[in-house]
């Protein structure tokens, strides 16, 4: 499926409008105003039916992706019949705005065909790289510089100029993670298929957030974006806090850092028993016994790391040498990592 | 025979380096850790994660 490099433009430039403040007499003016500006994008950038039905179906897969069955999405042959709903019911109010502009019917009933649309449109948006400079130009030609010139000076000034050319940093939170996940993601020969599409954020702090939304083993994946791919939702999704991009691609890891804790078997029963702090990273192996340094091994392999992982955080017993020559049987306490990934996306 | 007071002693110290090396030489209690299968399904678990929305399903 080929991208229509000017809907995206579009697509990019509307998340950008929906976080600029006009500084109007209220929220509505201030909404209106934003509207207005949309409007003129639209008629001017995409003045075709075709680009504008083929931005329709972003905004639709990104709103199924983020507030719609994620499972019917990934098989839409799973669609119920009996549960269908409107668009209206799960929109958020600047994709909601944003549709209508475009001319969709916002309460139309959600179909199978959406989701298969959304289905095969996702890993192609998600993986969708334009420049800022082709950006900046749609929105050069659509007048709205001169038109609004808050608005410009908004996105120029902006960090990244609001997202219009993507992001070079993108993080996912996810937790709740069992440690047999933990131990796998300690695995970095392998690369992760993230082609189907999946939400993260250009926020690391919101990202840390879902790492410790479900209690224990957090989990952050920092991924640098050099091509700056990814769709993003940002205010149009339902969930606009999150500041969400929608991404695809293969992503690698090359490195991570890992903490989690264990107890010595020697030590049950004794008052002075300390928790030994385990921390791991694909080169190195570190334990203290409280705040006592017990164990260092440096310049070890990332396969070494692994295995050692692999056997450390499953709860079966392992022996460890101290520095000092004592010899300690160590037991994972489950659920007690906190990893960060940091990698790359193709 | 009698052993002299130093073939004892000899024989002691031999004895203890045997059995200290014997230790040392001792293979690491066999731990069990995660196997292949359970990084096969932890994979399936992750994957299944990170296809949902941050927020969940």
């Amino acid at each position: 499926m080929e991208l229509d490099k000017k809907a995206l433009a579009v697509a990019r430039l509307t998340a950008a409008i929906w976080e600029w403040d006009p500084r109007g007499y209220s929220a509505i003016a201030n909404s209106l105003q934003r509207n207005q500006a949309i409007k003129t994008l639209v008629d001017q950038a995409i003045p075709d039916e075709k680009s504008k039905q083929n931005l329709i179906k972003m905004i639709l897969a990104m709103v199924l992706l983020t507030s719609g069955s994620v499972a019917t999405v990934r098989n839409p042959d799973g669609f119920s019949e009996k549960k269908k709903t409107r668009w209206s019911h799960i929109l958020s109010d600047p994709a909601s705005e944003f549709l209508k502009i475009l001319g969709f019917p916002t309460y139309e009933l959600i179909t199978k065909q959406d989701y298969a649309n959304a289905k095969q449109l996702l890993p192609v948006v998600g993986n969708s790289s334009i420049l800022q400079g082709e950006v900046y130009t749609v929105f050069s030609k659509s007048g709205l510089p001169g038109k609004r010139p808050t608005l410009a000076s908004f996105i120029d000034q902006g960090r990244e100029k609001r997202g219009i050319g993507g992001y070079e940093m993108l993080h996912r939170g996810l937790s709740g993670m069992s440690d047999a996940v933990v131990a796998r993601l300690t695995n970095l020969s392998k690369p992760w298929n993230m082609m189907r599409g999946v939400s993260t954020s250009r926020d690391e702090g919101s990202a840390k957030g879902f790492a410790h939304k479900h209690g224990p083993n957090h989990v952050l994946l920092s991924l640098k974006n050099p091509k700056k791919r990814g769709f993003n939702a940002l205010g149009l999704s339902k969930y606009g806090k999150e500041e969400e991009v929608v991404l695809s691609g293969i992503a690698k890891f090359d490195s991570y850092q890992l903490t989690f804790y264990a107890s010595a078997e020697e030590e049950k029963g004794d008052r002075n028993a300390k928790e030994y702090v385990i921390q791991v990273s694909q080169s190195m192996v570190f334990i203290r016994r409280g705040y006592m340094p017990f164990y260092g091994e440096e310049h070890q392999s990332p396969e070494k790391s692994h295995e050692f992982v692999k056997k450390a955080i499953s709860g079966d017993p392992f022996k460890v040498t101290g520095k000092s020559g004592l010899v300690v049987t160590l037991r994972a306490n489950p659920t007690t990592a906190d990893i960060t990934l940091f990698g790359e996306i193709e | 025979m009698k052993l002299t007071k130093s073939q004892i002693k000899q024989i002691i110290k031999e004895e203890l380096d045997t059995v200290m090396r014997e230790i040392e030489e001792e293979p690491a209690e066999e731990v069990g850790g995660f196997s292949d299968a359970d990084m096969e399904t932890a994979e399936e678990e992750l994957m299944r994660k990170l296809a949902e929305p941050a927020h969940g399903r």
